[in-house]
């Protein structure tokens, strides 16, 4: 079986993670991935969680690819990326706008190295325009996408998406953006510059409410809006945990009202009426789910083929037997932490799946080796640029 | 890649994708987001709905009524068409009606099939048997075919077929469970997040699939539950757990080591997220804020310091902001090379001077609701641009563009077969509108 990207030698120069998530993605799928850090590393090695002073966050978003050090400061350093780059297809960073510019590898000088190539940048606001110089994380990009007005309950502030997910959106978008001009160039021998700004791959996903509130006639506050209809999808409270019951037709409502042990509520026009009848009906429904296991209700309210959720933790997830079924954890060996059973497919492709190559790189791992298969490099010259301070 | 047909195609096939045709069955968000991207990065979509039962973005029955903002257009008269759900999330598409039960609608399906790049869809994983339309059954009409199929748990495992949508699949993929306040319970997102994540992820996967039949001739079955995809994105909390036994807590607005790391609320009732990420920015912050003193406090002394008197520091940051207009802080803490920014609804959005420096938003003419603004596209190429050029489809509005141009059907065919509710734009007959 040959992997998609069998083919495709990417150069990695991002940092934290949106970046380093588009490009493991890319080596999952079998390119050659280069991480190159700078000579202090990539300071994604210090998110948690930190096992023995190694990342596991690092470890999971950096797998499939190997790593250098190269210092883009030093003229010879620069030399080397753009003499690294004329071996590559893609290359991947997280710069703030016209940093690689100033060092020489820029897309313009990238070009010329290795005509066709793919340059991919994600970063906050994109490359162009007056924020692109602004500083942004993924709380800042909650805030200015909407999405942060629209999480979270009335009264209270607004919501940022848990943990990483502006980056991780932003770093889906990138790999969408750049397998897309991989398989432009394939056909037309062009690469190109692809811009992602983490702010618009999370506006992206606020369309439905951006259009929304066009076609609508108040623009009611996000979060006060979202409490009257949630008083049993919340999720709210089950015996075990929390549970979630969406139920979008009116025969979901009544086998789910019935199930519940509410059969005086399994009528059609309490169905249609739900949300203006919250405060007599929340009370009653709730309390009937607080009786219930959410697997016990789960299962049995899937068996009426009506939708529901349980809300599973992390601990959950590693315990499920649907999870466990798929096979979606992977065991790889990492260094220093072992044995881990990481997320693995974000999809499963029949000819071409997903698959961990190897684990992450220890810091400049892979120096030599890459110095010597790419640029022929022999170990005296690769002594002498260390000791000047261009590789690490 | 398959001839570009007859129906007017402007600019919006210019991007990357530009040649290839999908021909979807997808409907909701996480499906058709999934296949608006691929028409908004170039490729020729087909989107095909039931003729008989509604795509429930377009609010799942003919009788929908027009939304209130839109009643004193008199172009807007039927709700199906002037949906905001379905409305934002089919750019760039064309809308073909079928009747896939009856077995005239299933036959032309499986003309169409040949004439495709990727097929799509998103529903419960035993319908597309239930049609024939399995990806074996594919193979037979297309050997090559590519076939993404988008379902809330996957193509096998004990809840395969068990119905899901955004709203629990967010609780099933663990990210409720990290959604919310710290003192709080877990929380779903705003709304149904889980389905453009599930979307991008099938966008990419498709594109995969296009590059490896491109090299190989071979063609390939995409499994994509939207629960993985979905647990991709809490990979951090998911190898805490695996490598620490320890399950995260929700955290607000709370970062797991950076403080000040918080939304706070601004004098003008607005509110301003500000995150300080190092000892300079620390610094800075200290400096813009006017508030020298904290920077020798020894309670903020590091920033490990800062996070184990977070609540302090909160109340003493929101001292601050209550005093200042969200606007005035944007632009000192930005200025001062923070990061930082008010938090916008969408009247905010609509204006941000960076999306509209970048075009990202964009204005479409729609027969129904008139010219209103879209999100675009939101990846840039440089030398393929894509474009949002199409606005959504009226149901089956290229119903007849589509048959007569790709399959050569007469008009009397064509007429024949709305007739008997298989094809054809608007309600169907016997419908009520």
């Amino acid at each position: 079986m040959t992997a998609v990207l069998s083919d495709i030698r990417v150069l990695d120069l991002s940092i934290d993670v949106a970046g380093p998530f588009c490009a493991r993605l890319l080596g999952d799928f079998g390119a050659d991935v280069i991480k190159v850090e700078p000579l202090d590393g990539d300071p994604g090695r210090n998110l948690e969680p930190v096992v023995e002073g190694v990342s596991g966050f690092f470890s999971y978003l950096n797998s499939d690819k190997r790593s250098i050090a190269v210092n883009l400061d030093s003229t010879q350093g620069q030399a080397l990326m753009r003499g690294l780059a004329r071996q590559a297809d893609i290359v991947v960073e997280s710069f703030t706008p016209g940093y690689l510019d100033e060092r020489r590898a820029g897309y313009d000088l990238l070009e010329a190295a290795r005509p066709g190539i793919i340059l991919t940048s994600i970063t906050p606001f994109g490359q162009t325009g007056p924020w692109r110089h602004r500083p942004g994380n993924d709380l800042t990009a909650y805030a200015l996408s909407g999405w942060a007005d629209m999480n979270g309950q009335a009264g209270k502030p607004p919501l940022k998406g848990s943990g990483s997910q502006a980056s991780f959106v932003g770093g889906i978008a990138g790999f969408l953006g750049t397998v897309s001009a991989l398989f432009y160039r394939d056909q037309h021998d062009v690469g190109q510059h692809v811009d992602v700004s983490i702010l618009e791959a999370l506006t992206e996903i606020y369309g439905p409410r951006f259009l929304g509130a066009q076609h609508a006639d108040a623009n009611a506050e996000a979060r006060a809006t979202r409490d009257r209809q949630d008083f049993i999808s919340g999720p709210v409270p089950c015996k075990d945990g929390y549970f979630a019951l969406t139920l979008s037709r009116a025969h979901f409502w009544r086998d789910a009202m019935n199930e519940l042990g509410l059969p005086e509520l399994a009528r059609d026009d309490i169905f249609w009426n739900r949300v203006s009848m919250r405060d007599e009906l929340a009370g009653k429904v709730q309390g009937a789910i607080a009786q219930r296991d959410k697997y016990e209700l789960f299962e049995r309210i899937s068996m009426l083929r009506a939708v529901s959720g349980m809300v599973l933790s992390t601990e959950e997830l590693y315990a499920n037997p649907h999870i466990q079924e798929r096979g979606f954890f992977v065991e790889v060996e990492q260094p220093v932490l072992g044995r881990v059973a990481m997320p693995g497919a974000p999809f499963k492709m029949s000819a071409t799946p997903f698959e961990y190559q190897r684990p992450a790189p220890r810091f400049a791992q892979h120096t030599d080796e890459v110095l010597r298969e790419l640029l022929g490099l022999g170990p005296d010259s690769i002594a002498e640029l260390r000791a000047a301070g261009d590789v690490g | 890649m398959t001839d570009a047909a007859g129906y007017p195609k402007p600019e919006a096939h210019r991007g990357p994708l530009k040649g290839v045709r999908a021909i979807v069955l997808t409907q909701a968000w996480a499906g058709t987001f999934c296949t608006e991207l691929l028409g908004l990065l170039g490729a020729e979509v087909i989107q095909v709905e039931a003729r008989q039962r509604l795509d429930s973005w377009r609010g799942g029955n003919f009788k929908a009524q027009v939304p209130g903002g839109l009643r004193d257009r008199p172009t807007a008269v039927h709700g199906y068409n002037t949906n905001a759900l379905y409305n934002s999330v089919n750019l760039n598409k064309y809308c073909l009606t079928l009747n896939l039960s009856d077995p005239r609608g299933l036959d032309i399906f499986k003309r169409l099939v040949p004439l495709s790049d990727v097929i799509a869809e998103n529903f419960s994983p035993r319908v597309m048997g239930n049609f024939g339309l399995d990806y074996a059954s594919l193979t037979k009409i297309k050997p090559d075919a590519i076939l993404i199929s988008l379902s809330a748990y996957g193509g096998s495992g004990p809840y395969t077929n068990v119905p899901g949508i955004g709203g629990t699949i967010e609780p099933m993929s663990g990210m409720s469970s990290l959604l919310g306040y710290e003192d709080g319970p877990p929380m779903n997102s705003g709304q149904m997040y889980p389905d453009p994540v599930a979307g991008y992820f099938g966008a990419a996967a498709a594109v995969l699939a296009l590059r490896h039949r491109a090299r190989t001739g071979e063609g390939q079955f995409i499994d994509l539950s939207m629960q993985e995809a979905n647990m991709t994105f809490i990979g951090d909390a998911l190898m805490e757990f695996a490598l620490k036994g320890s399950v995260r807590p929700r955290m607000g607005n709370h970062h797991l080591t950076q403080a000040p790391h918080n939304i706070y609320r601004c004098a003008d009732g607005q509110w301003i997220a500000i995150a300080v990420r190092s000892e300079a920015e620390w610094e800075r912050f200290c400096d813009a804020s006017g508030h020298a003193g904290w920077g020798s406090d020894e309670r903020y002394l590091d920033n490990g310091a800062r996070k184990r008197n977070e609540a302090a520091l909160d109340v003493d940051v929101e001292a601050w902001t209550s005093t200042q207009t969200a606007d005035d802080l944007e632009a000192k803490l930005t200025a001062a090379g923070l990061a930082a920014g008010k938090v916008l609804g969408v009247g905010g959005v609509r204006t941000n001077p960076q999306l509209r420096d970048r075009d990202f938003i964009v204005e479409l003419d729609h027969p129904e609701t008139g010219r209103l603004e879209y999100v675009g596209v939101p990846v840039r190429f440089s030398e393929t641009p894509g474009a949002a050029t199409l606005p959504p489809p009226l149901h089956g509005q290229h119903s007849w563009e589509v048959l007569s141009t790709l399959l050569e059907m007469t008009r009397d065919e064509y007429d024949a077969l709305e007739a008997d509710g298989i094809t054809g734009a608007g309600a169907p007959p016997g419908y009520e509108e």
